[in-house]
């Protein structure tokens, strides 16, 4: 990595690293420890083509300013991504291309949150189709104006969030700085709600369909905020070890899926009810509301005592998985 | 271009944790390699919920 005078962040202990409760000061080191991979990464890339420098200096450069503390967008993260495929599947022809917008990406601090619709999302959309392919596809165009309708509600639910749940509010807002507006895949017979990916670190995609309400709102945020947790505390080793081709039943979808899906889908259902239960407890609630959200906890209990089960009986967890999973679980026992 | 190793790329280096396992042994790196890499996205990328559209689920 370049000689920044900046270190890499220091590490919190175990016990605040896989905390179940939320906890902001992990987040912001998880924010930074993404930064300090995605520098590295670039650096070591700039070095295995330093035979060619037209691919070589934009690299060096944009790891320079990152390792210096720039904060980047997803897009950064994404365009990482692919000239790292491309070079590892020696491609390295086809990386020229992608040096603008990486160098583009990494110019500028990341805006504040913002909610865009895909198809109008820019960098970002172009870097969901290369990266992701057919499955680009589930995630549709959606327009200004429904962006600007989740915009309103998402708005709504972070004021419930940092009024009820201030620790998680935290923990999201620093992580997530980009929300696509993406809607479903016409007739399909399933329509996705949410979603994150990790090569696309702060990103979340939300089907503007669905989450009407604040408090769906402030449900859907705890979950794909969980899936972001997970993917920063998935730097140095996978969460589990069983193949992917091993498919189990999931507690979250129709489809079965690789054990990795499974933990994801197990510990996020805690996340919901931690959310719930601690917003029902609040006070801030209506009484409709307050029965929703304890309706909304029983059925995320209900799906992490399915989804451990699976992970009880089937799962190979590293020792990272395992010290996450084990606070998951002694939270929902007590 | 020089050998780049995995182990310093974030994302790409899970697969090499994955890769110490007797069932990813190498019989030839680099259609492993290839292999791998486009296996990188699966292993931990999409994280999806989706709803049937009728009746609605939970996701």
């Amino acid at each position: 990595m370049p000689d920044t005078g900046r270190g890499p962040a220091p590490a919190p202990s175990d016990d605040t690293l896989y905390s179940f409760a939320p906890n902001p000061a992990r987040a912001e080191y998880l924010d930074a420890r993404m930064h300090d991979e995605l520098a590295a990464s670039l650096s070591h890339l700039a070095e295995v083509t330093a035979d060619t420098p037209g691919i070589s200096a934009p690299l060096t450069e944009a790891a320079a300013r990152i390792a210096g503390g720039l904060r980047v967008g997803p897009e950064a993260f994404g365009r990482y991504f692919h000239i790292a495929a491309l070079l590892l599947e020696d491609l390295p022809d086809q990386v020229p291309p992608n040096l603008a917008p990486l160098t583009a990406a990494t110019s500028m601090p990341r805006p504040p949150l913002t909610t865009l619709p895909r198809g109008g999302a820019g960098e970002v959309d172009t870097l969901l189709d290369l990266r992701m392919g057919e499955d680009a596809a589930n995630f549709a165009p959606s327009t200004e104006a429904k962006a600007a309708d989740l915009a309103e509600r998402l708005a709504q639910g972070f004021a419930l969030m940092q009024q009820a749940l201030p620790d998680l509010h935290a923990e999201l807002t620093a992580i997530i700085h980009r929300i696509v507006a993406a809607e479903g895949r016409k007739g399909a017979k399933t329509q996705f709600d949410g979603a994150s990916h990790y090569q696309f670190w702060g990103l979340l995609l939300l089907n503007p369909a669905f989450h009407k309400t604040r408090l769906a709102i402030v449900e859907v945020l705890a979950h794909e905020a969980s899936h972001s947790l997970l993917f920063g505390l998935t730097i140095d080793e996978p969460l589990v070890r069983n193949p992917d081709e091993d498919l189990f039943p999931s507690p979250l979808r129709i489809d079965p899926r690789p054990m990795d899906g499974i933990y994801h889908a197990t510990y996020v259902s805690a996340r919901m009810a931690w959310a719930m239960e601690t917003l029902a407890a609040s006070g801030v609630l209506s009484e409709a509301e307050k029965a929703e959200a304890l309706e909304a906890a029983r059925t995320d209990r209900a799906n992490f005592a399915a989804g451990i089960s699976v992970i009880d009986a089937h799962g190979d967890l590293s020792p990272t998985g395992a010290a996450i999973m084990q606070r998951a679980r002694a939270w929902v026992e007590a | 271009m020089t050998k780049i190793d995995r182990s310093k790329l974030l994302g790409f280096k899970l697969d090499s944790a994955v890769n110490e396992g007797a069932k990813m042994g190498a019989k030839d790196g680099v259609k492993m390699g290839n292999k791998v890499g486009l296996k990188a996205g699966a292993k931990v990328g999409l994280k999806m919920g989706d709803k049937a559209v009728a009746p609605t689920r939970r996701a």
